[in-house]
């Protein structure tokens, strides 16, 4: 098929104009102007308050910490090993945090590759991450403020329901009368993929690391449109207040169907997550 | 209309208009196609490279650091990372507790940092029913931290009204003898709050399944072991 474009150079102003103005507009705004908008910046100053920064004594030769590598090896160690302490400091805060609530909570240490299902600061269950992607940039003073006190979950999408309830007329269809009949036990067999949209501007992405099966490619396909379509509409919201689109901080864990489903299943609507990183 | 001889008569209003409309037209159905191809594109796009490329350190030039300062430092977080991780470690029970795994149908008994004993459970099957009346129940076992509120041996059935509009029969007064079922609980049973209880069943192949209306079963040596470590108090965290 050729298309023909308008011979009248008003015309073929106003179709490039009609054309390429939409696409332009969404990938500056959506795309370019959230690519340099720092996702934590906004926490951090909010979090300073409590969480003061610590201003350091001059001694006249003493170095800045964004200048580590200029200092004495003793230097750079301490600031490293003081970089891990405060992030495992923001980590233990945010636990104890969620520890006050009743609802179950889950912790997240990339340090140790171990994702943990809690309840009232009760570690239930150990999940060993396989593999994660973490985007760069967040080893730094601002992402110690953004952890210390727990995410909050506002969003979820997933391949599997979160409660697999079955609906039963009574009294015709009754575990009971089917149990005389014949078993009717469903053994859930369903590929686990969800991504959990929190609060701060975080969204962390969890997939089994069993490679996905032939019918479980169609929930998988159910599941990318309803993850592609929250942020869209997320754009279209801000973009329809005039507002820049919020930048996300996006994380990916992989870990065992078993886990994976047992963390879905388990956390409540509003749940609340500790990270370490 | 006046014509002139030897000229060329002028397109109407009408037709002037016609290629910059079409043109406007095809452009803004182009436009808003690759708007949308667009939307979804920088999902994924923002996905993979949000905020990183703003990220700055902006306490890097914050402060000036002196090695003495910068001991002093670590020694105090130090120390208060060990608090808090002793004041996270003291919130786990050092008498013995339940943990019900209600996704793969497993129990955990624990005291302290030892697995006492590990089992197979039945718990809530996530049916609901419903009932002529526009009643319904979802038998679900619930989920959070709770205590053992009570312990029985040979636990007697109380059936509730759900029990008898389930088997299509006429729900008894509350305290009908119909309503009494003996030996269907096990030998023990231990209840948790709003009528769930930790008990034996006599449907003992369907252990690691969920079947129940929202108690948790277990098998008649774990039941055991579970009613002699719980007393009255004792924390079960179900997940």
């Amino acid at each position: 098929m050729k298309i023909a474009l308008p011979r009248d150079r008003k015309a073929r102003f106003v179709f490039w104009i009609t054309a390429g103005l939409p696409p332009l507009a969404i990938l500056v705004l959506n795309v370019l102007l959230p690519m340099w908008r720092d996702p934590l910046a906004e926490f951090a100053i909010v979090a300073a308050a409590d969480f003061s920064p610590k201003v350091y004594d001059v001694d006249g030769t003493a170095a800045t910490a964004g200048n580590a590598a200029k200092a004495s090896t003793a230097m750079q160690q301490l600031l490293l090993k003081k970089n891990a302490l405060e992030f495992e400091q923001a980590y233990l805060l945010s636990r104890l945090d969620m520890a006050t609530s009743d609802s179950i909570g889950l912790g997240v240490d990339l340090t140790d590759s171990v994702a943990t299902l809690e309840i009232r600061g009760v570690p239930v269950r150990r999940c060993k991450i396989t593999r994660f992607t973490v985007p760069g940039g967040l080893q730094r003073r601002e992402a110690v403020y953004w952890l210390s006190t727990p995410f909050e979950l506002r969003e979820a999408a997933a391949s599997l329901p979160k409660a697999p309830i079955r609906v039963r007329k009574a009294p015709s269809d009754t575990i009971e009368a089917k149990e005389k009949a014949e078993p009717d036990i469903p053994i859930e067999k369903r590929d686990v993929y969800f991504i959990l949209h929190f609060d701060k501007n975080l969204s962390l992405a969890v997939a089994q690391t069993q490679p996905t099966s032939a019918i479980g490619w169609l929930h998988r396909v159910g599941y990318l449109l309803e993850r592609g379509w929250l942020p869209v509409a997320e754009d279209l919201s801000a973009l329809a207040h005039l507002k820049r689109p919020t930048a996300r901080v996006h994380m990916r864990l992989e870990m065992s169907r078993e886990d994976a489903k047992a963390i879905y299943r388990a956390l409540p609507t509003h749940a609340n997550l500790a990270l370490r990183l | 209309m006046e014509e002139t001889l030897g000229q060329q008569p002028s397109p109407t209003i009408a037709e002037k208009k016609t290629p910059a409309r079409d043109a406007l037209l095809a452009g803004m159905a182009i436009g808003l196609l690759s708007a949308l191809l667009m939307l979804l594109a920088a999902t994924f796009a923002r996905e993979r490279l949000g905020g990183v490329l703003a990220a700055t350190d902006h306490a890097g030039g914050r402060g000036v650091v002196d090695l003495r300062s910068l001991r002093r430092e670590v020694t105090r977080l130090q120390s208060e990372v060990t608090w808090m991780r002793r004041r996270l470690e003291r919130l786990t029970p050092v008498d013995p507790y339940l943990i019900v795994n209600t996704s793969d149908n497993k129990i955990y008994l624990i005291k302290g940092k030892k697995l006492l004993r590990e089992g197979l459970c039945s718990s809530g099957s996530y049916v609901l029913l419903k009932a002529a009346n526009d009643q319904q129940w979802v038998f679900q076992t619930p989920r959070g931290r709770f205590r053992v509120l009570a312990k029985q041996e040979a636990p007697v059935w109380r059936m509730p009204d759900w029990a008898f509009i389930e088997e299509g029969l006429p729900v008894p007064p509350p305290n009908a003898t119909e309503r009494f079922e003996y030996g269907v609980l096990g030998e023990y049973a231990l209840a948790f709050g709003n009528g769930y209880l930790i008990h034996g069943t006599l449907y003992k192949r369907l252990m690691g399944m969920p079947v129940t209306h929202g108690c948790v079963r277990l098998d008649d040596e774990d039941l055991r072991a579970v009613y002699h470590n719980l007393q009255i108090g004792s924390k079960i965290f179900i997940y």
